[in-house]
């Protein structure tokens, strides 16, 4: 036995070890969310959602339909800042493609939605893997918190445009607390503008009084 | 000598990898409510408060609506023509638990 050869059961050991741990360090990271209440946790993302079963002679076997591969085609963000990206685009291009691949899928006003209630209820589980899919293709950057610089633009953006807009249709906003609270606590305690807004009426109040100025918003 | 110095690397190389995993969890995280509502005549709405891709899902499993949020807290109501069901809503980014509940809608 060489001294290399001699080494091997070592290193098949240190590598299965690191693997090991790296295995634990994923699976044990969750992390907390400022939600709280018993029936709210932080979940791993879902891998799948359709099951297929095949029968064999003297056997049954479950196996898992494999994700549809990211569907490209109809836009790339590569690159792109996140706090660039366009939800309500993103959106529009989302359900493009799904209804290009054969879901009846219909935006909800003012844009940033997509209604799967067309979809046929047998359908709806694939649809959501195509809506995965769909999205994957678009290679959006990962999306992150506003930082606190972005979060007093938002902010000038409530007090210069959408509270007096708001105002405009009859609503009052609820009462804004400072700049510096808002920079340093809304994804603890959020902010909402709209907040006194009746459910019915916010779509409305959305695309008249939108957060942020886009060409894809849609009149409900 | 050389194979000390390859260890090394690999070393580093797995340190990295572990580095970027506990970094990047947190962006992947799903964050999740869920319950079951009875409205008896009415129908059941769901109505979410959160950031980033929200689901909405009723009955369980069935989606019946996606909302883009992007960084901002948005509230979203979709209605379903269910009297009682369980319901989901999902956040790729956060869900603010107090603004995201099943509620009862219609006549």
């Amino acid at each position: 036995m060489t001294q290399e050869s001699a080494r091997r059961p070592i290193g098949v050991t240190w590598h299965t070890g690191v693997a090991l741990i790296i295995l634990l360090v994923i699976g044990g990271c969750g992390g907390s969310d400022n939600a709280s209440g018993s029936n709210t946790s932080v979940v791993p993302p879902p891998t799948s959602a359709g099951l297929t079963t095949t029968t064999a002679v003297g056997s049954t076997t479950t196996t898992l339909d494999p994700l549809p591969a990211p569907i490209t085609g109809y836009g790339d963000f590569t690159g792109v800042n996140y706090s660039d990206v366009d939800p309500f685009y993103v959106t529009k291009l989302t359900a493009q493609c799904m209804q290009d691949h054969g879901f009846p899928v219909e935006l909800i006003p003012p844009g940033d939605g997509i209604d799967f209630a067309p979809v046929p209820l047998d359908q709806n589980l694939l649809a959501q893997r195509y809506f995965d899919a769909c999205l994957a293709g678009l290679k959006l950057p990962p999306g992150r918190n506003a930082t606190p610089d972005e979060l007093r633009e938002k902010y000038r953006n409530w007090v210069e445009v959408v509270i007096p807009c708001l105002e405009g249709l009859g609503y009052t906003a609820p009462e804004l607390p400072s700049e510096d609270y808002v920079a340093e606590n809304y994804y603890v305690d959020p902010y909402d503008p709209y907040g006194n807004v009746p459910a019915s009426k916010l779509n409305e109040a959305y695309a008249a009084c939108p957060r942020k100025p886009s060409p894809w918003i849609i009149a409900p | 000598m050389g194979s000390s110095s390859g260890r090394r690397s690999w070393v580093v190389v797995i340190v990295l990898i572990l580095v970027t995993v506990i970094v990047a969890a947190p962006a992947f995280a799903l964050v999740e409510k869920s319950g079951f509502k009875d409205c008896g005549a009415n129908n059941v709405a769901v109505r979410s408060l959160g950031t980033e891709t929200v689901r909405h899902y009723a009955p369980t499993g069935t989606q019946i609506g996606v909302f883009q949020n992007h960084d901002d807290f948005i509230v979203r109501n979709t209605t379903t023509l269910y009297n009682s069901t369980s319901w989901k809503v999902t956040s790729t980014g956060s869900l603010n638990d107090s603004g995201t509940y099943a509620w009862c809608w219609g006549t």
